[in-house]
């Protein structure tokens, strides 16, 4: 078994070359004890099994990021035959920074050179033997958008697995010298990668501990005497004489034969991030997406919705009416179609969003979002997840991976589920219909305004009361635009969807099934009505919703519902006003306007649903933030809904 | 001391130094932005973030951070 990791920056184009080179063969988990994926991928070759692991994409192995740290962590325990570092053509100064400490680290590097058409493009002409020749180690040229010589590429690998490199890196004749004279000391002691540990005493790395006193305390007056004659830290020095090699490096092997400096994003840029276009050409993109996104799924819903309604009432049918064909009726099977229905909109909105990250534009948001994001103590990057959650908060959620503090992420987990997800829209469209037939849309897009007011303000508190100190530093590339590929677009959909499947899939059906099981009991009550245990906890719960308009068992069951997802409670409605044909008359004689209004207001903001409380607590490991996000949202609802609604009476609607 | 969050849009601009903490230093010197470091400014408005261009890339700091680069 040949084990290989794939290395590189974010946007250099590996997770393309690692499904070329897997195809569909490929798993995705997590690091142990981590939240960050990990994917691997087998293939047979030559009669070689080989092992591909993806590391996720990073800028340096300097331990900042839990990224990083995985990535270093698996080279050095892991020790790969072969680590397949992909590098950007178009900015090999950067890129190259990472091979530079992947070749320190004693890993056996093989650089692939990708994107090499859009150096092109920009005049660059690179020389890949003078490169290798330089670097020691074997420089090749591939191409991951498109086809690339994969024999070529498995031939190297299983040829290089044999070798081991050798660290040819020059940091300038001090530095030189010093790191010499600590190795030597360090390979009398027997230490692995001797040259690797001096560099790493040098930066008095917190992660690298030698046991010798005597090396420790000679590394430390080298830092101090390179510290005084520098005039600034050994760590920045360090990464300054890593540059200084890598410019050398580039003297020899790069040609520009263009001087041109503006590039075509660089003009596409003056128009997307430009001042007053900025925020209209996102909204006008959201919209578009949106209505894409919506136009596509909702037939498709429509038709999950039936054929499982249906099957549903097919099996009642077919073997009498009895609790077991109750339980497979409407438990298990609404239950699966409870969770399937959610499939077309999630896998089409991944669709969209991993489109809208391909080609670059979702960085541009980040940058357009910034000042507004400022405002609630968060930064552009927090934006992201939010977008996200207009679609669905599940992964929205896990979309807050890439904010690097936990302090930003839990905020922006806080206030992320008041973006109106696309669970939300039927129960809007529902009742738009039923009591605002010539307002419909502007009620629909009032809601989705609220949510955002809503995450605004309480963003504000949280920032002045919980969330007290400043966020953390904003650093992010705005990587060029390129033209996504389908297939690309299609795998993130694929890998994105099924985890969602996977992870509130099981949720919502566990909570269908709680749901059904508190509908039918006691035995022998009718489904969900009044005297089974459901509507009793809805006649208990009711008064509280009495000042807010809506202080009836049947809307308390509804919410109660709306728990295992929220569109769930235009079924429940069906349901318990028995059928399509009588539900609208019976929602008018229940509720007016103003409380239909209300009502629409809670359910934007109550608890979201179990499979977003779940992500919480998979994402923070601990139930401290879900029992928090679930109390503090429903109490919130109540303050908004109860204003609302009495406010609406004080001026006069009804 | 000119800084880089008053830098002009559209110059050129040397790092004189980078006064944030340990940590962001490191993680920009590894990024490029370092002492001697060439920057172009392709983005400064008054507000938000700046975006330079460094090793031939283009990269987004936070307004605050910029005011912790000087520049000349």
């Amino acid at each position: 078994m040949i084990n290989i990791a794939l290395a590189g920056n974010p946007n250099c184009g590996k997770t393309s070359l690692f499904n070329s080179l897997t195809g569909l063969r490929q798993h995705v988990g997590n690091w142990p004890g981590k939240t960050v994926d990990k994917k691997e991928g087998k293939l047979t070759y030559k009669g070689n099994n080989i092992n591909i692991v993806d590391l996720p994409g990073i800028y340096s192995l300097s331990a900042y990021s839990m990224e990083e740290l995985i990535a270093r962590d698996f080279i050095i325990d892991e020790k790969p035959d072969v680590v397949l570092n992909v590098v950007d053509a178009t900015n090999l100064e950067r890129n190259l920074y990472l091979t530079i400490q992947l070749i320190e680290m004693g890993a056996n590097v093989i650089v692939a050179l990708n994107m090499n058409k859009y150096a092109k493009e920009k005049g660059h002409k690179i020389s890949h033997k003078v490169l290798s020749k330089l670097l020691g180690v074997p420089v090749v040229k591939i191409e991951a958008v498109e086809k690339i010589s994969k024999s070529d590429l498995l031939d190297l690998i299983l040829l290089d697995s044999r070798k081991k490199t050798k660290n040819k890196i020059s940091y300038g004749f001090e530095f030189d010298k010093h790191i010499l004279d600590l190795e030597e000391d360090l390979k009398k002691i027997n230490i692995d990668n001797p040259k690797w540990i001096a560099i790493k005493l040098l930066e008095k790395d917190k992660k690298v501990k030698v046991n010798n006193q005597k090396i420790v305390e000679k590394s430390r007056k080298i830092r101090n005497h390179l510290k005084e004659g520098l005039g600034q830290g050994v760590i920045a020095s360090l990464a300054e004489a890593r540059y200084a090699f890598i410019s050398g490096l580039l003297n020899e092997s790069l040609e520009k034969t263009k001087i041109d400096r503006k590039t075509k994003s660089d003009i596409a840029d003056r128009i997307i991030t430009n001042k007053y276009l900025g925020v209209p050409i996102f909204l006008i993109s959201m919209l578009i997406m949106f209505f894409l996104v919506f136009e596509f799924s909702l037939p498709l819903m429509d038709l999950i919705d039936k054929g499982f309604g249906l099957l549903g009432n097919y099996v009642i049918t077919y073997f009498g009416e009895s609790w077991v064909s109750s339980l497979v009726g409407d438990g298990i099977i609404g239950g699966i179609g409870a969770v399937l229905v959610f499939v077309p909109p999630i896998f089409l909105l991944f669709f969209a969003l991993s489109i809208l990250g391909d080609c670059g534009y979702m960085a541009r948001i980040a940058y357009v979002m910034d000042r507004f994001m400022h405002r609630i103590g968060l930064h552009g990057k927090s934006f992201i997840p939010m977008v996200m959650g207009f679609g669905c908060n599940v992964p929205a959620i896990m979309a807050t991976r890439t904010l690097e503090s936990r302090r930003d992420r839990i905020l922006t987990m806080m206030i992320n589920p008041f973006m109106s997800c696309s669970a939300r829209l039927p129960v809007y469209v529902f009742f738009a219909g039923a009591f605002f037939s010539a307002y419909q849309g502007l009620v629909v897009f009032s809601l989705y305004l609220l949510g955002i007011v809503v995450a605004v303000v309480l963003g504000l508190i949280f920032r002045k009361t919980m969330f007290k100190g400043p966020s953390a530093p904003f650093v992010m590339e705005l990587p060029p635009y390129r033209i996504p590929t389908l297939k690309g677009a299609l795998i993130h959909m694929w890998e994105n969807g099924s985890q969602f499947l996977k992870k509130a899939g099981t949720i919502i059906f566990v909570a269908v099934i709680i749901i059904w099981s508190l509908s039918s009991l006691p035995l022998g009550v009718e489904y969900a009505s009044q005297e089974s245990y459901i509507g009793q906890i809805g006649s208990f719960i009711s008064p509280v919703f009495g000042p807010l308009g809506f202080g009836n068992w049947q809307t308390s069951v509804a919410l109660l519902s709306g728990l295992v997802a929220k569109e769930v409670i235009v079924g429940t409605f069906g349901t318990l006003f028995g059928g399509e044909e009588t539900v609208i008359d019976s929602l008018h004689e229940t509720f007016t306007p103003l409380s239909a209004y209300a009502f629409l207001v809670f359910v934007l903001l109550y608890i979201p649903c179990f499979g977003v409380i779940a992500v919480i607590k998979k994402e923070t490991q601990s139930w401290r933030w879900p029992i928090f996000i679930s109390v503090y949202t429903v109490i919130v609802a109540w303050i908004v809904s109860f204003i609302v609604y009495q406010g609406g009476i004080y001026l006069g609607f009804s | 001391m000119k800084v880089l969050s008053n830098a002009e849009e559209g110059s050129d601009v040397i790092v004189e130094s980078v006064g944030c903490g340990r940590e962001l230093k490191r993680r920009l010197s590894e990024l490029g932005i370092h002492v001697g470091s060439k920057l172009h400014i392709l983005k400064n408005d008054v507000s938000g973030p700046v975006i330079v261009k460094v090793k031939d890339y283009r990269l987004m700091l936070g307004r605050k951070q910029c005011g912790e680069i000087h520049i000349k």
